[in-house]
This record gives C-alpha cells, sequence and structure tokens, in this order.
C-alpha cells in the first residue's frame, strides 16, 4: 500500500476522531450557562439501593432500584415478568414506564436535556437512563440508575450491571446517551410532582395512572398536580373522575364545578357535572349543565347529547310519577315505572317546563 | 397470518357497523380531555385495537405467554402502543452491559480487517 494512501487514510482517522470529540458532549459545555447560579454542584443519592444485574436483566434491576427509591418494596424477579422481553433479550421503554404504574407509580419521561437529568438528581430523585454502547447499526443498549454528579470533576454517578457506583465522565455519557435520544425516566410516587415535569405531560402520566386502575393513587396524583397548576383542567377532570369512581358524589361534584368554572369552554366539565349532578338527584341544575355541554359542541358532541337526552328522560319520568302521585292522592305501594331509580325515592324537582324540540331522541316514557 | 388478518379483518367490520352507535350516556373520560380531537375519531380506536393486537402477538413471538403478552399490552397505554407496533423487533431493549464487550470486540475485528487488507 503506498505511503500517499496510508497518509489519506491516517488523515481521515484524525479528522474523524477529531469530529468525534468535538461533538463529545454539547449539552455539558452548556451546563454552565443552563443551569442556574445556585445549582448544587455536587449531589449523591446513597440512599438508592442496588441490585446487581444477572445476564440481562438490566431493565428489571434498574426498575427495582428507581421503585424502592420512591418507596417501594419489590425485587427485580418479580419484575422480570412486567418488562423483560425473551426474544429480544432485553427489556423496551414502553414496558418500564408501564411497569412502574402496574405497581401503583408514576412514570415520567425527562426531557431530553442533561440539566433536566441533573436537576431531578439534584432534587432526591433517580433517574433511569437509556445508553447505547454500540453503534447505530450494531446497538448495545443498556439501562442504569444516575443516582449522582459532581460538576467540578465532570463526572456521573450512577448504579450499573455489576457496579454499585460506577462514575462515568459527563461528555462520554452524554455521548453514549444520545445515541437512544436522551431517554430518561423517573418514578415517584403520586403525592410528589417531579422537579422538572411538564403540566401537560406529566398529565398525561398521571392519566395513565388512572387509567391503569390505580384510582387512589391517581386521586393523590391529581390532587398534587392541582397543587402545582391550580388551574389545570386535566387535574380538575382528573379529580372529578377519580372521586366519581370511587363514588365519592361530592367531591366529583365540587371537582366538576371547579372545572366549569374555570374553563367555561370545556363541554367535558358540564357533560360530567350534568350526570354527577343528575345521580345526586339535582335534575334543574343537571339539565342547564347537559344543555351547556351541548351548546358548546366540540368533538364530543355525541357523548354530550347523550347526556342531555339521558336528563331529559329522567325529568319526564320524574315529572310523570309527580303527575301519577297527583292522581291516586294515596301514593300506591308499587311505583309507576321506574326510569330513573336514582330520583324515584325523592321528591319530584321543580323543573320548568322546556318548549325546545331540539334533536329529541327521547322517548316519552309509559306511565 | 391469516388468521391474523382474518381477525382484523372481522373486527374492522365489527367496529364499522357497531361503534357509530355505541355511544352511551355518561362520564367522559380524562384521557378524551387530554387528547386532541383527532385522537377521539373512530378510526383511531379501531387502529388502536389493530396495534394491541399485533403487539400481543409479536410479544407472544419473542417468548411470552398468551396471558402475560395479553397483561402486558394492557398496561400500555395507547400513545405508548403505537411505539412499538410493528417495530418491537427494532426498538431499543435495554440488556446487558456485558455486550459493551462484544462492541468492542466487534471494532477490533474490523480494524484487524481492514489493516490486513489493505497493507
Amino acid at each position: 500500500m503506498p505511503y500517499a494512501r496510508k497518509a489519506r487514510l491516517l488523515a481521515g482517522f484524525i479528522f474523524l476522531m477529531l469530529a468525534g470529540c468535538a461533538s463529545l458532549g454539547p449539552q455539558t459545555r452548556e451546563l454552565g450557562k443552563n443551569l442556574p447560579a445556585d445549582f448544587p454542584q455536587q449531589t449523591e443519592l446513597e440512599r438508592v439501593p442496588f441490585f446487581p444485574q444477572d445476564d440481562y436483566y438490566c431493565g428489571p434491576s434498574a426498575l427495582a432500584m428507581a421503585l424502592n427509591a420512591a418507596g417501594a418494596n419489590v425485587t427485580p424477579e418479580a419484575l422480570v415478568d412486567q418488562v423483560y422481553l425473551p426474544g429480544r433479550k432485553g427489556s423496551l421503554q414502553v414496558e418500564m414506564l408501564a411497569a412502574a404504574r402496574r405497581n401503583g407509580y408514576i412514570a415520567y419521561e425527562l426531557a431530553p436535556q442533561l440539566k433536566d437529568l441533573l436537576t431531578e438528581i439534584a432534587a432526591g430523585t433517580p433517574a433511569i437512563v437509556l445508553e447505547n454502547y454500540g453503534f447505530s447499526w450494531y446497538p448495545v443498549w443498556h439501562y442504569s440508575v444516575a443516582v449522582g454528579y459532581d460538576l467540578p470533576k465532570h463526572d456521573l454517578i450512577r448504579r450499573s450491571g455489576f457496579k454499585q457506583r460506577l462514575t462515568m465522565p459527563l461528555p462520554v455519557f452524554e455521548r453514549l446517551w444520545r445515541q437512544e435520544g436522551m431517554w430518561a425516566m423517573v418514578v415517584v410516587p403520586p403525592d410528589r410532582v417531579p422537579a422538572t415535569a411538564v403540566e401537560t405531560r406529566y398529565a398525561a402520566a398521571v392519566v395513565a395512572l388512572e387509567k391503569s386502575g390505580h384510582l387512589k393513587g391517581a386521586y393523590t396524583a391529581y390532587n398534587a398536580m392541582l397543587k402545582r397548576w391550580p388551574d389545570s383542567l386535566t387535574g380538575q377532570m382528573g379529580r372529578g373522575n377519580v372521586a366519581y369512581a370511587l363514588r365519592d358524589l361530592a367531591t366529583a361534584e365540587t371537582a366538576f364545578r371547579q372545572a366549569s368554572t374555570d374553563h367555561a369552554d370545556s363541554a367535558a366539565a358540564f357533560n360530567n357535572l350534568a350526570n354527577v349532578l343528575a345521580e345526586r338527584g339535582k335534575l334543574s341544575d343537571a339539565l342547564t349543565a347537559a344543555e351547556k355541554a351541548v351548546n358548546l359542541g366540540g368533538p364530543m358532541l355525541t357523548d354530550t347529547q347523550a347526556t342531555l337526552a339521558e336528563i331529559r328522560q329522567k325529568v319526564a319520568a320524574a315529572r310523570t310519577e309527580e303527575a301519577a302521585r297527583a292522581v291516586k292522592s294515596p301514593p300506591p305501594a308499587a311505583a309507576p315505572e321506574q326510569a330513573a331509580p336514582a330520583t324515584a325515592t325523592k321528591p319530584p324537582p321543580d323543573v320548568a317546563p322546556k318548549p325546545k324540540a331540539r334533536k329529541r331522541k327521547t322517548r316519552a316514557p309509559a306511565a | 397470518m391469516k388468521s391474523l388478518y382474518k381477525l382484523i379483518c372481522q373486527m374492522l367490520i365489527l367496529s364499522m357497523v357497531v361503534l357509530p352507535f355505541s355511544t352511551q350516556a355518561g362520564m367522559i373520560a380524562t384521557d378524551k380531555v387530554v387528547a386532541s380531537a383527532a385522537a377521539q375519531a373512530d378510526r383511531t380506536k379501531v387502529l388502536d385495537f389493530v396495534a394491541r393486537a399485533d403487539v400481543q402477538k409479536q410479544m407472544e413471538v419473542l417468548g411470552l405467554t398468551t396471558a402475560n403478552a395479553a397483561d402486558r399490552v394492557n398496561a400500555l397505554t395507547d400513545e405508548e402502543v403505537q411505539r412499538v407496533a410493528g417495530k418491537i423487533d427494532s426498538v431499543p431493549a435495554g440488556a446487558s452491559s456485558n455486550g459493551v464487550w462484544w462492541a468492542v470486540a466487534v471494532v477490533a475485528i474490523i480494524a484487524v480487517v481492514v489493516y490486513v487488507y489493505w497493507k
């Protein structure tokens, strides 16, 4: 091989190395500018437990460390069935999130920012990070738990694999982390909102917890959310919906009233308020709220129309009952057809007759 | 595979017939408040259903029991299902840090091959 060619190869190699170094840690270099002046220079969360991983189980062990740090009592072995995928010899990111929820905790994905990762650690929350030690064409993915940093030394401290305390220069970590889009997640108990949380994304995380069936946890989380973002529509609606699901109708009514006051354009708020009011026997108010929901239109029109139709039916049934009672003055034991059991036992509410004939799908109930 | 397509077709037919009439009076769920209008279209519901079936099938292929795969798909949100549907073989799966040495070995072998070839 001629020398000229060798020289060119060498030049190319050196150029690539330099280019690689230059792009090694752009966010690390910006840290000084992006972090507040009073940001702690060193933090290490020593209380985060350590579970050395077996074989390909870095997903279950990383998740177990994060869950236990958040207050759970769970072993990596117990999480294998929730996150490990044998055919991939690893764990998917979405399942790491889902498994945290299955255990009753909130899983929140951080923004792809080194400063957000450090901010969470400084606030006392360890973060699960996904690195790629290989290349885009030969990926070697690995989860570890970031538990500390040392800014003067430019080090990140993690629990990784068999190492309880592995330090790595921040620019190198940033390079490995960037290959998978700087993915990081935190696991927090429902009463704690992560330091870097953004309202919409945190709301989605709490909704996911609600849908996973952890209603009490979701209720706590919605309350925590309303403390940080008092007029959050999701927070108010979620609080109401969970209270409703837990059959705490009084709290549900308060929550939906608040939502419909703060967000007068939310058809969902009025719709749900109408449903709760109807169940609590306040038919007149329920009718007003249901009509408001339909008038607001929007993508949930079919739902709001159905609610309005049902409440009109209840109102009609209550009126028929009243009329029947007036005819047979000593009310018989067998009440007329019970279309609405909630209202059957209560005195019929005073409802002004509604002449509106708009889309009345309601059938007049047989008396 | 054929039976999966058949299942999907049947579900599509069923959902097109049933979904427009399935609206019930009642509470609007919190996720509907968060989701955009587009995410609430019946079409999206059908796509979610199909994506879930696909992800569950893939998980079974990758070694989970039917019951475990069903549990795990149920634990995912619609958005999470969309993130992995159809690419469960290629999305990152965090695994062993021992793999690092394989990566180093691969690079070393390539370097040796290149060096020997060009010498």
